[in-house]
């Protein structure tokens, strides 16, 4: 028995609502990120990941709503990222009941945010969100604001300083995959997972069962997250926990019928 | 009546809710002594770093007597989570050392995995396997993957006092921790899905 590999399940929300128009059946508001995690939890999501991407305060301000919420017929562990620029806002995000909040734009304008906020909540909850593309050979650049805004610093130099500073674990995405449906980034995945003591999160690409696989055996990443391939049912998470195990990756199994 | 203690270290909500869906009522959820002198059921949440959490309950005036007066003088039923449960033991060595509560002999340390590739934090779904605590056999009847999320671990000095253990790599530590009315969990009953749910339920039982 050991440590398992994690299928996470990201919805992008936006003033409350999920984005990437998600088509399950049976659910009573498509539209409700508190319904499609409610979905992911009964199907065993291992974590499950909320990327808020709206851009006014009030938009925000809904975020919480969301989480609370969920944190009420959720009983699985949450990460909550986007706009967090404070300690409040971390604050603010953990009581109403996000286990971690990933940063993104302000680690890179004030690294110290970092090391603060895993002073106040333990680094356990700090989770660095990289995206980056990659500008040569094993070598890729931070990008900020959604993957706008080139920075010019370093993926891997970034990474190691974050964690030196204190984050929890890394959530690295890769600009060039990001959509694309053709697989993780898996060299940058590498660099950054072999170079830091944390455990690192691929994202960025997923179209198959094997991206995510390779993930976790290219990749060497701890967890695998995917948005569409979920959601738009081309894969269940059973399927995908089916596929990992079959490479030899420790999945877990969610519990079926009574436990005793 | 439950008590789930607020010291300002804990995810209450998530912690609150689960107890909830276990079948708790009326969970009071507070850090007055007046109220935890009254408690039949006490909660301890906890999360970050030992000896921020040590302070934080330090800082609430009568918290630290009130639980000592009702868990220990008069056996209230108590449950520490994650650092909740660390504090239970005599000392924190993170950092420099911090004492417990000592309710359970033992330290907490670093996890030492042992190799590169297994990362610390410990954090994901692991196996927690019973040692033939009532509770969890009541709740699993053997072992089962929970939600962990933690750097340092519980260190018991009396393997009698272990409920349930974790293996990660080179390491085993306690996963949970039991004497008479203390129970504590390294992992997150509240964020372990339907085992979770099913062990906090049993542990409502007692």
């Amino acid at each position: 028995m050991s440590l398992k590999v994690r299928i996470i399940p990201c919805l992008d929300v936006k003033d409350g609502r999920v984005v990437k128009g998600v088509q399950f059946e049976g659910l009573r508001d498509a539209g409700d990120p508190v319904e499609q995690a409610q979905f992911y939890d009964s199907e065993g999501a291992d974590e499950i990941c909320f990327l808020d991407i709206s851009a006014s305060h009030e938009g925000r301000g809904t975020l919480l709503d969301v989480v609370r919420r969920t944190a009420e017929v959720c009983f699985t562990p949450l990460t909550v990222g986007g706009g967090v620029r404070t300690t409040d806002d971390f604050r603010a995000l953990l009581l109403a009941g996000a286990d971690k909040v990933a940063i993104n734009t302000s680690a890179v304008k004030d690294p110290s945010l970092v090391t603060a906020a895993a002073r106040r909540f333990g680094a356990q909850c700090v989770v660095v969100a990289i995206d980056a593309k990659q500008t040569g050979p094993q070598q890729w650049e931070i990008f900020t604001h959604g993957g706008r805004n080139p920075t010019g610093i370093d993926a891997l130099a970034f990474a190691k300083d974050v964690v030196a500073r204190g984050a929890g674990e890394l959530l690295v995405t890769s600009m060039d995959k990001d959509g694309t449906k053709s697989g993780y980034d898996l060299a940058l995945t590498r660099a950054i997972a072999d170079s830091v003591s944390v455990p690192v999160i691929a994202s960025g690409g997923v179209g198959k069962l094997d991206d995510l696989v390779a993930g976790i055996t290219q990749g060497h990443a701890n967890a695998v997250l995917a948005a569409s391939i979920f959601h738009f049912r081309t894969h269940t998470l059973a399927e995908a926990r089916a596929a990992l195990a079959a490479a030899g990756a420790k999945v877990r199994q969610p519990i079926q019928g009574n436990l005793r | 009546m439950l008590t789930l203690i607020d010291y300002g270290s804990g995810n209450l909500r998530s912690a609150e809710k689960a107890l909830v869906a276990a079948g708790a009522r009326d969970v009071c959820v507070t850090a007055d002594p007046d109220r935890i002198a009254k408690a039949d059921q006490i909660v301890l949440p906890g999360v970050g770093a030992f000896a921020d959490c040590a302070a934080n309950l330090a800082a609430v005036d009568g918290l630290r007597e009130a639980l000592e007066n009702r868990v220990r003088g008069e056996g209230a039923t108590f449950l520490g989570i994650c650092v909740g449960m660390q504090l239970l033991a005599d000392v924190g060595i993170e950092f420099g050392s911090t004492p417990g509560l000592g309710w359970i002999h033992g330290e907490t340390s670093v996890i030492q995995p042992g190799s590169a590739e297994l990362k610390v934090p410990h954090m994901g779904w692991n196996s927690a396997k019973p040692t033939g605590n009532m509770v969890f056999d009541a709740a699993w009847g053997g072992a089962q993957d929970v939600y962990f999320v933690h750097s340092f671990a519980f260190r018991a000095a009396h393997d009698a006092d272990v409920a349930a253990w974790c293996t990660y790599g080179a390491d085993r530590f306690a996963a949970a921790v039991q004497k008479d009315n203390v129970m504590g969990v390294q992992f997150h009953p509240e964020k372990s899905q339907r085992a979770g749910l099913a062990l906090l339920e049993e542990w409502l039982k007692q």
